[in-house]
């Protein structure tokens, strides 16, 4: 019942009340947009900097990532890809080999780092393949091809067409040596790639290091890292059996990891300020009209109604008009927000170009997500709810004679 | 044979020309003025074992060109070390390929030894200034124990070396420490017989002491010393066409 | 205008006569306010720690190399000390300072580990007058002059190579006769800072660095500073015309990605100033209106009594204009207070790396410049007033007669 005169009593003052939810409704979408705009910038961060060449996750020999010893191997990772790929939210698993050398020619020789990589899932994961801008990137059948780094090219002196020599060591502790052809040089943007890599087809960087069936790492894709991170649990326990850990992104780019907690830190405060000052707005029209109906309270306390009732009634009533509202600004925002994730929007101040020298996207997608779309109506909510015991507890002390006299 | 476990042991007052000369013969013993050798090294891990067979010449202590006769993958397989610098070969490649300074570093064919161990050898000698710590006697022989530390500048990352060597001149242990004076890698020698006219520290074997169950053992068959090596032998001509055995 | 005195404290009284939307009206201001500036001292640090991080690390202003070397860092792009004018146009305004490196690739190595390094030889004066490594020593000193041939590293390094300060190292290289070069070094001093920093760098005096690497008095960089806000453009072109034969860039272009950061940073600071003032409109026209609307009787007999609309527009804005100036005032003295409690700035402590991957350093200088804070002030407490002169005319509208039959 109470219930009921609460929903009545709120369309008492119709313009009041739609003007309230308005403003919850408003700043509730803005900030539903703004949330999930800034999870579309994170996500766009991670997924840029791991689909360089990292991948989302990798499936790695134990303690692998300490020193990257070539010798701490996957067993059978041809089995193993075809089963993560066949898990839901992994869209490429490809196997590498990672071995270091010298790269030589006639002339030159300097250390660089061979990968065996298998080119049909290697594009699924890293986006090297499409920074090549001289000749081609691997393929299915190639035998003895090779793609490097255009800074190492330009150290080696050498460009497409040319023979790469390969010497290094056996995972036997053979000498590992190869002649390669160069079909194509890439230009990823980080250094660290562009100068030391160079990519061979697998089953030669297996045959040349002495790795028989093995591999160091199993980078994995997927079409979004959402997804992949969906299927982390599954992944997790199908590796365990062949004593590989699975290393996610949070271990292959701890430093992004810390980078997006303090962007995160530092929108988070804003928010909440924004909520705060949102409150605070909201909370002034509750009181004024709390303080209207003094009387009006006045005479149901002398009817012998309940103080706590009647507190309860009119706090029943902010309650309503922040559901209304919140629910409408979940609603407005989730619908901008998708329109956005769908168009994309310009960077403030023309960033967007910078960004694309580094192949980076140079609009920025909002990322709509249950966290983004209630996160801050939720607050608000609650904010509202916890503001509303204000006027609540100036009822409660209301007595009736005082109160009705009041005008 | 074995004599009594007690060892006498008798410091004798610090005389560096005496260290020095000691330690001079061991190496000339070791490698003379020239030498030519057959050696199997193996080396061995935890999870697995492997063994190659090579041929080596040395000039002095500083050129060396050492070529792989064993297994037949690696056949074929060479490095030249002519002072500071050093070259591969591979049949494979059919080129010489000069490493570079990152490459010194790695291990050479997966053994403990690094390429710039085997560039070093002579350190000791000229890098390091040499005491005579102790000498005891075991088995009807006289061990002298010498500490080398090195010489102010000098490019060595050891804290000090201890040699030992016997009285008929073969180096029996060779212990490296880091700075903080902690045993970072120990050379034994496992047996000592005749070879080239001279008894030979036949088998040496490395141990890292920072690793289990890691090991590098190298085994002279045979050898000789002080022969004549033709000039175009240690050149990087020869490294790619061999044309001596 | 002679009724300013009579309207002002009448203004005032109005405005304590409803003390609680008072005061939460205030608090909406001076929230938004505190926002506004504490968020704009940060995004101000951000970008300012993120072009100091860069520009005083090894960067400058902007920095001189042989022509080639910027695509192979070697030691075999060398050139001459500056000399004629290169070297007048170093020592004109506006650039404040400039130093002189030696810079190739090394091989250090200690009794457990050989790691690669790029290896410094600096003159330690100037060094430190560009850079900010020489202030940034943890553990032992900095080099003493340019003879010194001891050797500085990065404290993260010495952990991976398993040594410390106070013991010897060995560097390798190859020296400009192609001839491997190796020297041992004592290591006097360790530095902390930037992580990538930490594993990269070696630094010994200049002189014992041309000395190991063969090269005589030749150079590889000069590296120089500016002001802050210097036009760097003509800087460059200046040292160009000085030196045509070689490479001169600035900070820019030698780190662009620092560049782009910190120009996305500026970008916030606009929405956030919009957001928020958007926010502290809607409160105090909110406030007024509630305020407008009590007080119809009030109005009505005002007018009656022939009061003319233009000074009860006059009194309300006062209302909202002391409303504004306080809470303006309040949210600048908070904004103060909250500055003054990070005296030596924010410390981003564990989150240092990503702050590192983000180009910034890892302590965010917070400080507001009191003219621009007082100018933001101003603005914030215009545009609400601009706003709040709506509820004011709406009082003018009031019928006296209606107005009067209120209850």
């Amino acid at each position: 019942m109470v219930v009921a005169l609460a929903w009545r009593n709120l369309w008492r003052r119709p313009t009041r009340a739609i003007l309230s939810v308005l403003g919850i409704a408003f700043t509730s979408a803005l900030l539903v947009f703004l949330i999930s705009l800034d999870r579309g910038i994170d996500l766009a961060m991670k997924t840029n900097f791991l689909g360089v060449y990292d991948g989302f996750a990798q499936v790695q020999a134990r303690d692998y990532a300490i020193d990257f010893d070539m010798h701490k191997t996957v067993e059978r990772p041809a089995v193993l890809a075809d089963e993560l790929r066949k898990i839901r939210g992994v869209g490429a698993a490809a196997s590498r080999v990672v071995a270091f050398g010298v790269a030589a020619t006639p002339s030159r020789s300097v250390g660089a780092t061979f990968v065996g990589v298998d080119p049909r899932q290697e594009v699924g994961v890293s986006r090297l393949a499409s920074t090549v801008h001289q000749g081609r990137y691997l393929q299915v059948g190639d035998t003895d091809t090779a793609v490097i780094g255009d800074i190492l090219a330009r150290d080696l002196k050498v460009t497409v067409g040319d023979e790469l020599k390969l010497l290094g060591s056996g995972l036997d502790g053979s000498v590992a040596a190869d002649r390669l052809h160069i079909v194509g040089v890439f230009h990823s943007g980080t250094g660290d790639l562009d100068r030391q890599i160079v990519e061979m087809p697998l089953a030669r960087a297996q045959q040349t290091f002495a790795f028989g069936d093995r591999a160091n790492v199993i980078a994995l894709g997927g079409e979004s890292l959402p997804a992949l991170e969906a299927a982390t649990p599954a992944i997790a326990s199908k590796i365990k059996r062949n004593g590989a850990e699975l290393a996610d992104w949070r271990m292959l780019e701890p430093s992004l990891r810390d980078s997006i907690v303090i962007k995160t830190v530092t929108s988070g405060l804003f928010y909440a300020v924004l909520v705060l000052v949102v409150v605070f707005i909201i909370l002034n029209t509750l009181l004024m009209s709390v303080l209207e109906r003094t009387r009006e309270f006045g005479m149901l306390l002398a009817l012998g109604m309940r103080p706590g009732l009647v507190g309860s009634t009119s706090w029943l009533e902010m309650v309503f008009l922040a559901l209304v509202g919140a629910a409408l600004g979940v609603g407005l925002g989730s619908a901008f927000a998708l329109w956005i994730e769908h168009r994309g929007i310009d960077y403030p101040g023309g960033g967007g170009a910078l960004l694309a020298q580094f192949g980076l996207p140079s609009r920025i997608y909002a990322s709509l997500d249950p966290v983004s779309a209630f996160t801050a109506p939720g607050a608000i909510l609650l904010g509202i709810c916890l503001a509303g015991l204000i006027p609540f507890l100036h009822i409660l002390r209301l007595k009736a004679v005082p109160a009705m006299r009041s005008a | 044979m074995a004599t009594a476990s007690l060892v006498a042991k008798r410091a004798v007052a610090a005389d560096p020309g005496d260290a020095t000369a000691i330690l001079k013969q061991a190496f000339d013993n070791y490698r003379a003025a020239t030498s030519q050798a057959t050696m199997v090294m193996t080396v061995h891990r935890p999870e697995w074992e492997r063994q190659m067979t090579v041929s080596s010449w040395t000039r002095g202590g500083e050129d060396a060109l050492v070529r792989f006769v064993a297994p037949a993958k690696d056949a074929g397989n060479a490095s030249l070390k002519l002072a500071q610098d050093t070259w591969m070969f591979d049949p494979k490649l059919n080129q010489v390929i000069k490493l570079p300074p990152s490459m010194m570093a790695q291990a050479w064919m997966g053994s403990d030894f690094s390429y710039n161990d085997l560039a070093k050898s002579e350190d000791l000698l000229n890098y390091y200034r040499h005491r005579l710590l102790s000498v005891r006697s075991a088995e009807g022989r006289s061990f002298s124990r010498i500490e080398a530390v090195p010489k102010a500048g000098a490019p060595v990352v050891w804290g000090k070396v201890e040699i030992e060597v016997r009285d008929d001149h073969v180096i029996t242990e060779q212990t490296f420490f880091d700075q903080d004076m902690k045993p970072a890698r120990k050379m034994l020698t496992e047996k000592v017989g005749p070879l080239g006219g001279r008894p030979y520290p036949l088998v040496i074997t490395l141990y890292p002491q920072d690793a289990h169950g890691r090991w590098t053992r190298v085994e002279t068959t045979a050898a000789r010393f002080n022969l004549p090596i033709p000039g175009y032998l240690l050149t990087l001509s020869n490294l790619q066409n061999p044309r001596g055995s | 205008m002679r009724h300013i005195p009579l309207l002002v404290p009448l203004a005032w009284r109005s405005l304590w006569r409803n003390p609680r939307r008072t005061l939460i009206t205030l608090m909406i201001v001076a929230v938004g306010m505190w926002a506004i500036l504490t968020f704009s001292a940060l995004l101000a640090a951000w970008a300012d720690s993120t072009r100091t991080a860069t520009l005083r690390l090894l960067t400058g202003s902007g920095q001189i190399h042989a022509s080639g070397y910027l695509d192979e860092p070697s030691i075999d792009n060398r050139m001459s000390p500056p000399s004629g004018p290169l070297l007048a146009s170093l020592g004109r305004p506006p650039i404040t300072a400039w130093t002189v490196r030696l810079r190739a690739p090394a091989i250090i190595q200690s009794e457990y580990r050989s790691l690669p390094v790029v290896f410094l030889g600096v003159d330690p004066r100037s060094e430190r007058v560009v850079s900010d490594i020489p202030r940034e020593i943890e553990t032992g000193r900095y080099l003493e002059d340019s003879n010194d041939p001891s050797i500085v590293l990065g404290r993260h390094l010495l952990v991976r190579l398993k040594t410390r300060v106070g013991k010897r190292v060995v560097l390798m290289m190859r020296a400009a006769d192609g001839h491997l070069a190796e020297q041992s070094f004592q290591v006097v001093g360790a530095f902390s800072g930037p992580l990538g920093a930490q594993d990269q760098y070696a630094f010994t005096g200049l002189k014992a660095a041309q000395s190991f690497a063969g090269v005589g008095r030749e150079i590889s960089e000069i590296s120089f500073s500016t002001p802050k806000d210097t036009d760097l453009t003509a800087v460059i072109r200046a040292l160009r015309k000085a030196a045509p034969n070689l490479d001169v860039e600035d900070w820019r272009s030698i780190a662009p990605f620092a560049y782009t950061m910190t120009q996305l940073a500026a970008g916030n600071v606009s929405m956030i100033f919009t957001i928020m003032v958007a926010l502290i409109a809607i409160g105090i026209v909110n406030a007024q209106l509630m305020a407008v609307f009590e007080r119809t009787r009030e109005f009505g007999l005002l007018q009656a009594l022939g009061m003319r609309p233009r000074l009860i527009v006059l009194h309300i804005a006062m209302e909202s204009g002391l409303l504004l100036g306080m809470g303006v005032a309040a949210g600048g003295v908070l904004a103060w207070l909250t500055l003054l409690s990070f005296p030596s700035g924010l410390d981003l402590g564990a989150l240092a790396s990503g702050a590192e991957r983000l180009g910034a350093g890892r302590v965010l200088h917070l400080s507001i410049d009191g003219r621009a804070a007082v100018a933001m002030a101003g603005l914030v407490w215009v545009l609400g007033m601009a706003a709040a002169l709506w509820p004011a005319r709406r009082a003018t509208r009031i019928d006296p007669i209606k107005a009067m039959a209120t209850i």
